[in-house]
């Protein structure tokens, strides 16, 4: 009680006399000023600047890195692209080359890309408040304009802003790209690109109109039920439906299904049944089909390619007599497959159908029991085909395609956190909601329709960073800072040669013109690189060339009058107009040369690493075997080869060697003769030339 | 040391140079003295001499001072943002970013500046109350607290006005909604509306037009109407202290404690 | 009167500040440590070290650390706890070993590229630490181009390992080349010899012809590329000579 009497009395002497506290409240205001000017020199980044100051002093190169070092806010100002980033005046050592084996933060060094950070700052790619001064306002500003910082796991993101063709040091972003396409999520949600054109599906997800023609009702029941159940490498998401529901959809589409004429076929019964159970899978395996298709092997792995639908239970889901008109005339049930039409003999079809039907999965149907469908289980299944947007991906007769069924995703990456949804716990950023949403699709709120899909978690990353990428600044950079994406062009070959090669499907493989697949070699100069003769006996018996590949061209068994047309086609439309074919010839090339050739083949360009020309010796098979070389290549077209292969085939990876003419005509000369078994004019000499040869002695 | 500092004071207050420069020379009589007021041209508008009285921390809890007080930091503070802030949409919100992360001192003086603001205006509303409690606006002050309102009106609009300035999404929305408010005004309220925004929608030229409003226009009249407040308090008879005020000029003024002036140790020693 | 309301202003006006001067109290939470049920006597990693992952990103496989007994059989319920260099997030940091002794934890490497020690760490009865060290590496843009670069054009050679899309030719080759973690072959040569390698053959270095030159086939950002990768992978790590100033 006395101590705050006295505290009073003291507080009433200082403060009592109006003039007295004037005058002292003055003074605390004077101190109070010195606030600021203190806060500001004690700030955040110029107490990094001292520790990057320290950390250098213990370095070898202290000196060259001080002179380097200016204290201060530094900026890197971009007026045209928007940008004003501070961020070095933290991250000190950012350009310095010699910071390599620093790790702690901020001062590590920037890893080397392929742009220098004066040309596009560090916002347009990592994302953060770029004029903030402080780590809290740089790293994690939700405020508008600017986005949080995005973690290192999505910075592929930031190239795909500009990039729009695949790059070959961002694998993450190109595989969430053809995630996007091979999935189909854009036949829901539109993604448009900055150039204007849409990206576009790559899955091929099969009509309805005649499903019952093909599958029964059980099958149907089954697979909407657990699509991964049938077919594990399955691109049809899983819809999380009800059973009811499954059981309305699968009588809607069975009702709704029209017969075609030619659906099905009925083969002569002896066929069948006197066939060797080895041969149906051998002629499975001489037909190639294990290029488009997969089939889980004996041990459970999927062998085989993903252009056509997994195999591996197709004996319970296809009707046999469908799958006979289907191997006979795939186009005839559904136009647009990339199924080529084999002519396979009734035998063949009895063979490859009975193979294909004995592969059945007995589990999957075992507890599927369907009544008779009623008239209103058929009317609701229509309208849960309308509610789940099916027909945004099959063509179902009487359902249009629904327009915009998933949100736009053009600008996905820049959409702003108020339009965004969390569940509880969930850290509020855009990277987490896309990763969730892509991993749990339903949990953000009831009455959700996007389906699950199982992707492992870097396809989740992938898929997320190739979504991240789609910004409002891909729109507002300047255009020709934009790099186009390679797109496809609408070539199909015309005529006669051009319906063969529809109905053979020759572009599902390859590549003609700018229009086709990349599992096979290009085709649009084929009539440049090869030999008639070659052409047409590989056609009617196509051989491996590359020993190492596991994909194969298949016999289509064409007639003559087929195959002549096709070579025909090929050998005189798919030239490249800067190749003169006979600028080399084909033969009388002198002994010397043809020696010469030799030598530089096994001495000074050491080719045997991957190419095989004595098939008793040499053992490369990276690229394709030589031994008959010369009765396959045009000689113009070996030379120029030989002189620069990325220019006849961009992205081959044989080297260039930076051949002298006169190196590339004796190596010419030495394939040329090149013809096979009885041709080889090796002789003696050989053995001890390899020996000398591998030692790199060079000529 | 003391008599030395002060005789070089006295001789340099004699000297031709002080006086050319303060023409009422120097002295402590009460002429002097009030001659240093009267002849200032800054000065000269307060009174040369105050009632003790009028001193009195209870008379007014300094609440009128105060404000202007705060009106002087913000004059302050507004012309040093003044040199860093453009009033065009694509620089107005990174100009205000800038403050805060590059200006040494910035982030203190937009602080302030807005600290401030709201300070004001909360002390001219205890001004209003105070004064409307004691009965400081009793003839003959009625017309200095019609001034007073004015100005508490002035000191709104540049609140609101200076909200806009920083450009965010709390700036826009909040002009937004008043200046839909303003529209609502029967008869010319569309043409308010248009006159205020420079335009339909809050744009570049509101922005412009409020830049304008809150920097030249506002703040002269804020000026003007001060002085005029304060001119009217030295000739309504200084600042009304109930206890000590002498009986009212007019009749019809009700019977105040017709006392003599105390002085200020009486007042003091009052419980 | 006009003194002590000066008083009770100034008091309140003090009062105020010394409140706005105090920061409020945060709630802080304890992080719930498991409580080991038993103690191992041995320590090793079971799968997932040595791993090329993407620096920021998770590693592609978890790391699995098995703890075993004398015996050599799992120990149930003894205490694993993970650390590494700043940066390195582990989800979870520390766990118990389940029925067959292993311990799973998936390992975000930090943002730097580079390799990266970490520190499995589990007891054993008497409470001495047995502590294990993980090496894992993370790539930075550079060494994944390179990574893919050489994936494209080196790695059917230099790889002894086939899949079923790439068969090696690595034993074709009359003379054997290294793989690229042979860092007893690769550390020995300097950037600008790798570059000389790559770019003009075996023959640039005195090495065989079979491997052939790539200048006028990659780009010099690309064979740097496959440099930086070549470095990351190297087995003894590879230390980057310091600058060398001229002797007087």
């Amino acid at each position: 009680m006395r101590t705050l009497k006295n505290c009073w009395n003291s507080w009433r002497r200082l403060f009592g006399d109006p003039i007295r506290a004037f005058g002292i409240t003055s003074v605390l205001l004077l101190i109070a000023l010195a606030i600021a000017p203190a806060k500001d020199h004690f700030s955040e980044w110029r107490h990094y600047q001292h520790g990057y100051l320290k950390l250098i002093q213990s370095r070898r190169d202290a000196p060259v890195l001080e002179r380097h070092f200016q204290a201060g806010i530094h900026q890197i100002w971009l007026p045209k692209l928007g940008v004003v980033d501070r961020c070095e005046t933290c991250h000190v050592g950012l350009t310095e080359t010699s910071l390599g084996d620093v790790r702690m933060e901020p001062y590590s060094r920037h890893p080397a890309i392929p742009h220098s950070m004066q040309q596009f700052g560090c916002v347009v790619c990592h994302r953060g408040q770029g004029a903030a001064t402080t780590v809290a306002a740089a790293h994690d500003s939700t405020l508008a304009p600017n986005e949080p910082i995005l973690p290192a796991r999505y910075d592929e993101a930031a190239c795909g802003q500009c990039h729009h063709a695949d790059l070959e040091g961002t694998p993450t972003l190109n595989q969430g790209r053809e995630l996007l396409a091979r999935y189909g999520c854009v036949r829901c949600h539109t993604i448009k690109l900055p150039d204007g054109s849409a990206m576009q599906p790559t899955d091929a997800p099969p009509p309805l109109t005649h499903i019952a023609d093909k599958t029964t009702r059980e099958w149907i029941y089954a697979w909407l039920k657990d699509p991964a159940s049938y077919a594990a490498s399955a691109t049809m998401p899983n819809f999380l439906l009800s059973d009811q529901e499954a059981r309305d959809i699968s009588a809607f589409l069975m009702a709704n299904s029209v017969p075609k004429p030619g659906d099905t076929a009925s083969l002569k019964a002896t066929s069948a049944t006197n066939a060797d159970p080895a041969a149906g899978a051998s002629l499975y395996g001489e037909s190639f089909c294990a290029s488009c298709h997969a089939m889980q092997n004996a041990a459970g792995n999927l062998v085989g390619g993903d252009l056509g639908p997994e195999l591996t239970a197709v004996g319970t889901k296809v009707k046999p007599e469908w799958l006979t008109a289907w191997l006979r005339d795939p186009r005839n049930y559904d136009a647009g497959t990339a199924m080529p039409h084999y002519r396979f003999t009734d035998a063949q079809l009895g063979l490859l159908s009975g193979f294909l039907e004995s592969k059945t999965n007995s589990d999957l149907l075992a507890n599927v029991h369907l009544d008779p469908a009623t008239p209103e289980q058929i009317a609701h299944g229509k309208q849960l085909v309308e509610v789940y947007g099916c027909a945004a991906c099959h063509a179902i007769r009487g359902v249009p395609k629904p327009d915009n069924y998933g949100p736009d995703l053009s600008r996905v990456g820049s959409k702003p956190l108020a339009q965004l949804v969390f569940t509880a716990g969930m850290p509020r950023t855009l990277p987490t909601y896309l990763s969730n949403k892509i991993e749990h699709p339903r949990i953000f709120g009831p009455g959700l329709h996007m389906p699950q899909f199982t992707f492992t978690p870097a396809q989740v990353d992938a898929l997320t960073t190739a979504l991240l990428s789609l910004t409002d600044r891909s729109y507002t950079l300047p255009a020709k800072m934009q790099i186009a994406a390679v797109g496809q062009s609408s070539y199909t070959p015309a005529g006669k040669a051009g319906e063969l090669m529809t109905d053979l499907n020759c572009m599902a493989c390859h590549r003609i013109n700018g229009h086709g697949g990349d599992m096979a070699p290009d085709l649009s100069w084929e009539g440049s690189a090869v030999q008639r003769q070659w052409l047409d006996a590989f056609l009617k018996n196509p051989n491996t060339l590359r020993p190492a590949l596991i994909r194969r061209m298949p016999r289509f068994n064409l007639t003559d009058q087929e195959r002549t047309e096709l070579t025909n086609y090929i050998m005189t439309v798919y030239q490249n107009p800067k190749i003169d074919r006979d600028a080399m010839p084909q033969s009388g090339y002198s002994a010397e040369m043809v020696e010469h050739g030799r030598q530089l083949f096994y001495g000074k360009y050491a080719c045997q690493s991957c190419h095989i020309v004595d098939p008793v010796q040499d053992r490369g098979y990276i690229g394709p075997t030589l031994t008959d070389v010369g009765s396959r290549l045009n000689a113009e077209w070996i030379y120029l080869w030989l002189k620069n292969p990325q220019q006849l085939r961009p992205g081959t990876i044989e080297p260039n060697r930076g051949m002298s003419d006169d190196d590339a005509r004796a190596l010419t000369a030495f394939l040329t003769m090149q013809k096979g078994a009885g041709s080889r004019k090796s002789g003696a000499g050989v053995a001890s030339l390899r020996t000398s040869g591998t030692k790199g002695v060079g000529q | 040391m003391q008599s030395r500092i002060s005789t070089n004071l006295e001789r340099l207050r004699a000297s031709r140079l002080w006086n050319s420069i303060f023409r009422s020379g120097s002295g402590t009589s009460t002429l002097h003295r009030s001659m240093a007021i009267q002849q200032n041209v800054f000065l000269h508008i307060l009174p040369t001499k105050v009632r003790r009285r009028m001193l009195n921390f209870d008379a007014t809890w300094y609440l009128g001072t105060l404000t202007l007080g705060t009106f002087l930091v913000l004059v302050i503070t507004g012309i040093l943002l003044m040199f860093y802030y453009h009033p065009s949409v694509p620089q107005a919100y990174f100009d205000m970013k800038d403050l805060r992360y590059v200006v040494s001192s910035g982030l203190f003086l937009r602080n302030l500046h807005r600290w401030s603001a709201h300070a004001m205006v909360l002390l001219a509303f205890a001004h209003l109350f105070r004064v409307f409690y004691r009965g400081a606006y009793r003839p003959p002050r009625e017309f200095n607290w019609v001034v007073g309102i004015i100005l508490l009106l002035v000191t709104l609009l540049l609140s609101y006005t200076g909200y806009l300035l920083p450009w965010d999404q709390l700036a826009f929305w909040a002009i937004t909604v008043g200046s839909n408010i303003s529209s609502a005004v029967p008869f010319v309220g569309q043409k308010i509306h248009f006159l205020l925004l420079g335009g339909n929608l809050v744009n570049a030229n509101a922005l412009l037009r409020f830049y304008v409003l809150h920097c030249v226009i506002l703040p002269l009249a804020a000026v003007m109407l001060i002085a005029v407040h304060f001119w009217r308090i030295r000739k309504d008879g200084g600042l009304y202290v109930q206890q000590s005020e002498p009986v009212a000029q007019c009749a019809e003024e009700t019977a105040g404690p017709a006392t003599t002036e105390e002085t200020a140790e009486e007042v003091m020693a009052k419980p | 009167m006009k003194r002590k309301a000066c008083l009770i202003t100034s008091s309140i006006v003090g009062t105020l500040a010394v409140l706005a001067a105090c920061g409020c109290a945060r709630a802080h939470k304890t992080p719930t440590v498991p409580h080991s049920t038993a103690a191992g006597s041995a320590l090793q990693v079971s799968s997932g070290d040595r791993q090329l992952g993407s620096a920021g990103a998770p590693l592609p496989q978890p790391l699995v650390m098995q703890v075993n007994d004398d015996q050599g059989n799992g120990v149930t319920g003894a205490l694993v706890q993970f650390s590494g260099p700043a940066g390195v997030k582990f989800d979870p940091s520390e766990a118990l070993s389940d029925s067959s002794g292993q311990v799973t934890t998936s390992v975000t490497l930090g943002n730097t590229a580079g390799r990266y020690e970490l520190t499995a760490v589990t007891y054993n009865k008497t409470g001495r630490a047995l502590s294990v060290q993980v090496p894992e590496l993370a790539a930075g843009y550079q060494e994944e181009l390179g990574y893919q670069v050489q994936r494209k054009y080196c790695s059917r050679c230099h790889d002894p390992e086939s899949t079923p899309e790439q068969v090696s030719n690595h034993d074709n080759l009359a003379v054997a080349p290294h793989s690229f973690d042979q860092g007893n072959t690769y550390n020995k040569l300097s950037d600008a010899d790798l570059m000389a390698i790559i770019g003009h053959g075996g023959p640039a270095m005195n090495l065989s012809a079979l491997m052939p030159p790539y200048d006028k086939t990659l780009t010099k950002a690309d064979i740097q590329a496959v440099i930086a990768y070549i470095r990351l992978v190297s087995d003894p790590p590879y230390q980057a000579p310091g600058v060398v100033y001229a002797k007087p």
